[in-house]
């Protein structure tokens, strides 16, 4: 391998003014493919779902205005500005419109907008959906029943389609549309009347997919009549051969991966479409043009052409979802080196390649995540290292040897979970057979605790909201509290499971995505659509939150009040019911007299643990609405300040509505006092192997940290332990304050700034003022 | 076994290879006015203060059976009056007294260290710090053979003030160490640190001939050791006992300002850290020495 080569390989002058160019071009808000998809669903009243959806994404590829950048070699997008923010009636209009006005000027994720557009949409686009849109009927539904439960469990994909997939990427390389097209033509013949709906839903999407390519060989053929530029010459013929026959080399692989994800976003308009492990599929196409003189700076070039265009895809979100998801994470999520399947060694020169590409881009995607096991090449993390300490907060890191068996244990046979992939931030997936549905819903244990302390009575409003099983001065001892707990949590779950069902049906009601289906096994076999249970693999995810704040609270109480007396439990209830107003010494006593989670103190840590397992126990009983059990997830993305809004005061000596602890599994910020091996010891505590829906770990180093080999080498000796500990994820947000003020003051020199929000990558300056304190306040480690 | 301890630091990344833990026992023979773990230097325990964690509440002169503490601006301890007995530590809500030096096994040491052992992978392991390390050297030795015994990598930080007993004992059983040598000149070294230097340069020699592993660590402070003078003649005398020596300058870092503010004491080295162009004058001097190994962080 030419490793050493690799990371010497300069970036060229083509990628420095691509991604320049894209950067300076404004966001907009785009209703061209909503307009387009309205007119098709009018013509196309009273035919069945599928169908109706396969025609609208046919006349969207069809009709939708394309555009090509003199200097790009890999082409395509979903609007004709980058980094459009899509607005998708079929899932969300009643939001649109109330939110219009306001996307130039909310807190996070601003888009600007064109009047004339939001006229349009209110004339011709939002009255056809209201009432029909997956938000709307979501909310006739099970409005009542999701607003009940809101602050403790907030129900997700309730106004979006489900994202978090990894397609099989590899068939599609293999067949291309019009070959998937054959195969589902194939199936035909024995199809029943269902089935047959869904074959012929597939066959127009993929006669969508072929004229879409052909209208990119079209018009870079024009262009290159224009300019007489080699690159759009050779887009054309790639975008031509693509249309109808499958990739050979590894530009064609490049640019047919780029158009698998844009049309599954055009179908989807998803949080996250993920490639996956591109460095093991890509391979062989790579491997054929090295061997025809494809050169490393090539190589490198076109990967960067890809990377590039993953940022060209952003996501609109509402406001309040962009409060929890904040920086416009979309999770074009690769996944690099790793084992095969056979336990063997994985990495290849792509998976260098692709970690040059990010060091030269530093770009909030894609997001890189490197799998690591017991015999990671030293090299491998070395230069993992190296990117990790340019501060874009990649490669995360994921762990074999706790992902594998997690998986495992949920059902996935040993060749899948040895094959698995990070969709979105950091939830975990097999390879091209699973409708995960990762982000079912979150859930406030803690939110949860409070309940429980106050006779089911929320904190903040006042509202009786939960089971009233008494309060903090009628449990005459910790386990009888614990014992309420329980059932808090229990009542609180089937609610839960309840209203995930429910959305679910009306994702398979309102929402089939033939064009997804096509490319996830075992839809096809089966004649029947994802969100119908097609795939091979079903689970729903929910995530328990935040086991932190849950530990460090239970803690408080169990030793200041039941055991050592320091507090009463009247004086404790009254302190929370007051948010500490009267009783600063009394929060004194509860943040510094009693041990704190992430400080590897063995029994604060266990009180997480037995939380954690009882959460995750209390899932297997239920089966989601496509027939597969729920996994549990330890990650809140950027959802621990929104979260922490709808809590009140807690014993851990946190004030009403502050933040609760980021990532997932990370401590409380600022109450890790013993450094980082001992929070990765308390971490190493928590059970991964009952995670399998992923978990999230952040940590925060200054850059100095890396500026020597020495450092580089301690750097990697700790990744080792991390792997030895047995922790799923791990990623680390190297900067200094220093910085980060400076980019508060002076934006527009930080454009390109990014940090780690939680599993995923923003730009600094993009984010909610709030957030960013959040993440200047987050524990530093120094080089101790 | 036993010996008094006052911190213990993992994740410690400057005390010797890989990622080690670090033991800090307490007592030391020398008495460097830049010392930068003043708790470290008496082998009593004693009563740690932090006003910034204070909240001026008083609850800790209230319970305080000697009568030994005032509150002012700040608490004030009358360290002839308390007696340790740690009821202030246990009901100050702040945190912000607590004991300074405790009584621990050997066994219970090494446990300490040994906490981690899953981060030290092939670089890492432990070490031993102070104060000076070597100031209860009984105590030391059975630390790191116990920590040997489980496998672990060991190391010193030391000013080499030792008894050559003590150094037999902790040769057997280290496998590196980190040595301090402040001043090359006797009379400077008694000047400011209260003892000559004829024993530390003896022991350094020890060490040389007994082959182990050696890194000298000089601390660069201004108006004591910052000179060309002692620079030059330091990297001129390790040379010429070990050809090979490995030789490192370690930076001021004026951080333990506040340590001394806690003690009510005043810091008598004033400034900050030396420029990168005075940093790199230094290691000039050091090449022009002839010093073939020069650390740097």
């Amino acid at each position: 391998m030419r490793i050493e080569e690799i990371s010497k390989l300069p970036c060229s002058q083509r990628i420095v003014q691509l991604k320049e160019e894209m950067l300076e071009e404004p966001r907009f808000a785009s209703i061209e493919q909503a307009c387009i998809v309205t007119k098709s669903y009018k013509e196309t009243e009273g035919e069945p779902r599928c169908i109706q959806r396969a025609k609208a994404l046919k006349a969207a590829l069809l009709e939708i205005a394309i555009r090509i950048e003199p200097e790009e070699r890999i082409v395509g997008n979903r609007t004709s500005g980058v980094r459009g923010g899509v607005v998708f009636p079929e899932t969300g209009a009643s939001w649109v419109d109330r939110e219009f006005d306001t996307l130039p000027t909310r807190p996070q994720d601003k888009f600007q907008v064109h009047q004339e557009d939001i006229d349009t949409f209110r004339r011709e686009i939002m009255p056809y959906w209201k009432g029909r849109s997956l938000e709307d009927q979501v909310r006739e539904a099970v409005g009542p029943q999701v607003d009940a439960i809101a602050k403790v469990v907030k129900i997700n994909q309730k106004d979006h389609s489900q994202g978090h997939i990894c397609p099989n990427t590899k068939k599609w390389l293999r067949l291309g549309p019009a070959g998937i097209k054959s195969e589902a033509e194939s199936h035909l013949a024995q199809a029943d009347k269902k089935q047959h709906d869904f074959y012929n839903s597939v066959i127009i999407s993929m006669e969508g997919a072929s004229a879409f390519m052909e209208r990119y060989a079209t018009l870079a053929e024009k262009l290159y009549e224009e300019t007489k530029k080699e690159n759009l010459k050779e887009a054309a013929r790639v975008c031509r051969k693509l249309s109808h026959s499958p990739a050979e080399t590894y530009q064609e692989a490049v640019q047919a991966v780029w158009f698998l994800y844009v049309i599954l976003q055009m179908e989807g308009n998803a949080s996250s479409f993920s490639p996956g492990r591109m460095d093991q599929y890509l391979y062989p196409y790579y491997e054929r043009s090295v061997k025809e003189g494809m050169t490393l700076d090539d190589a490198l070039e076109l990967t960067e052409c890809l990377w590039l265009k993953f940022n060209q895809l952003v996501y609109l979100r509402n406001s309040n979802s962009a409060r929890y998801f904040a920086g416009f994470p979309i999770g074009f999520n690769v996944a690099i080196g790793g084992q095969k399947q056979d336990g063997s060694d994985a990495s290849n020169e792509l998976s260098y390649l692709f970690l040059q590409a990010q060091s030269h881009l530093l770009l909030p995607q894609p997001n890189l995540s490197l799998r690591m096991y017991k015999d990671s090449p030293r090299e491998l993390l070395e230069a993992a290292s190296r990117v990790i300490g340019q501060g874009s907060g990649m490669p995360q890191v994921f762990n074999d040897e706790a992902v594998v068996p997690a998986l495992e244990t949920h059902g996935v046979s040993h060749e899948d979970a040895m094959n698995y992939a990070i969709v979105g931030c950091v939830e975990l997936t097999t390879h091209g057979n699973a409708l995960a549905w990762s982000d079912a819903a979150m859930f406030n244990l803690l939110k949860a605790l409070e309940l429980t302390l106050n006779h089911g009575v929320d904190l903040l409003t006042g509202e009786k909201t939960g089971l009233d099983l008494g309060d903090l001065t009628t449990y005459a001892s910790f386990e009888e509290l614990e014992s309420a707990y329980a059932k808090q949590i229990d009542y609180f779950s089937d609610r839960m499971v309840e209203c995930v069902s429910k959305v679910e049906k009306m994702h398979e009601q309102l929402l089939p995505t033939p064009f997804l289906s096509a490319v996830i096994d075992d839809c096809l076999a089966k004649g029947q659509d994802v969100t119908q249970g097609g795939a091979h693999y079903n689970f729903a995810g929910v995530q328990a939150i935040q086991v932190a704040n849950l530990a460090d609270s239970l803690a408080a109480i169990k030793s200041l009040v039941y055991e050592e007396k320091k507090i009463s439990q009247e004086e404790l209830l009254h302190a929370l019911q007051t948010n500490y107003e009267d009783a600063p010494l009394l929060r004194a006593t509860l943040l510094n007299k009693a041990p704190k989670y992430g400080n590897d103190v063995d029994w604060v840590d266990q009180l997480g643990v037995k939380w954690v397992n009882y959460f995750a126990d209390g899932l297997k009983k239920y089966r989601n609405g496509r027939g597969g059990i729920y996994q549990m997830g330890l990650y809140t993305v950027s959802a621990h300040v929104p979260m922490g809004q709808n809590v009140g005061a807690s014993a851990d000596g946190r004030f009403a509505k502050d933040p609760l602890a980021d990532g997932g599994v990370s401590a409380m910020y600022g109450r890790d006092t013993k450094g980082p091996t001992a929070l990765l010891q308390s971490v190493a505590k928590l059970p991964f192997a009952k995670a399998s829906n992923g978990t999230l770990l952040n940590m925060k180093f200054l850059p100095q940290f890396f500026k020597t080999e020495t450092g580089i080498e301690k750097f990697t000796d700790l990744l080792r332990a991390v792997c030895r500990l047995g922790i799923s994820h791990i990623q680390f947000n190297v900067l200094n304050e220093k910085d980060l003020r400076a980019a508060q003051k002076t934006p527009e020199k930080y454009r390109s700034l990014t940090v780690r929000v939680a599993g995923y990558t923003a730009y600094f300056t993009e984010l909610a003022p709030d957030l960013q304190e959040e993440i200047i306040a987050r524990t530093t480690y120094e080089s101790a | 076994m036993t010996g008094i301890i006052f911190d213990v630091k993992r994740f410690a990344v400057h005390d010797g290879g890989g990622l080690r833990s670090t033991l800090f026992l307490k007592g030391c023979p020398l008495r460097c006015p830049w010392c930068q773990n003043p708790e470290g230097m008496e082998l009593r325990p004693s009563l740690w203060y932090s006003p910034g964690e204070c909240l001026g509440c008083g609850t800790c002169v209230a319970v305080c059976p000697e009568n030994a503490l005032t509150l002012g601006e700040r608490v004030h301890v009358e360290r002839t009056k308390c007696v340790l007995c740690g009821i202030c530590e246990d009901r100050c809500p702040g945190g912000a007294l607590q004991h300074m030096g405790r009584e621990i096994s050997a066994r219970e040491g090494a446990e300490l260290l040994l906490r981690d052992k899953v981060f030290f992978g092939e670089r890492g392991g432990v070490t031993l710090s102070g104060g000076e390390a070597m100031f209860q050297w009984e105590f030391a030795a059975e630390v790191l053979r116990l920590c040997k015994e489980a496998g672990a990598d060991t190391a010193i930080e030391s000013c080499l003030l030792a008894p050559r007993e003590a150094m037999e004992a902790m040769l057997a059983v280290t496998d590196h160490f980190l040595i301090d040598i402040k001043f090359l000149d006797p009379e400077l070294h008694r000047k400011h640190l209260g003892a000559d230097n004829r024993i530390i340069l003896q022991n350094f020699e020890l060490l040389v001939s007994q082959k182990a592993d050696v890194l000298v660590r000089t601390p660069l402070i201004p108006g004591y050791t910052a000179t060309e003078e002692n620079i030059r003649g330091i990297a001129r005398y390790i040379r010429s006992v070990d050809e090979d020596i490995r030789y490192e300058l370690l930076n001021f870092n004026p951080l333990c300002r506040s340590k001394y503010a806690a003690l009510e004491e005043d810091y008598p080295v004033g400034g900050g850290a030396l420029s990168q162009k005075e940093m790199e004058n230094f290691y000039r001097i050091l090449q022009e020495e002839g010093i073939k190994h020069i650390i740097k962080e």
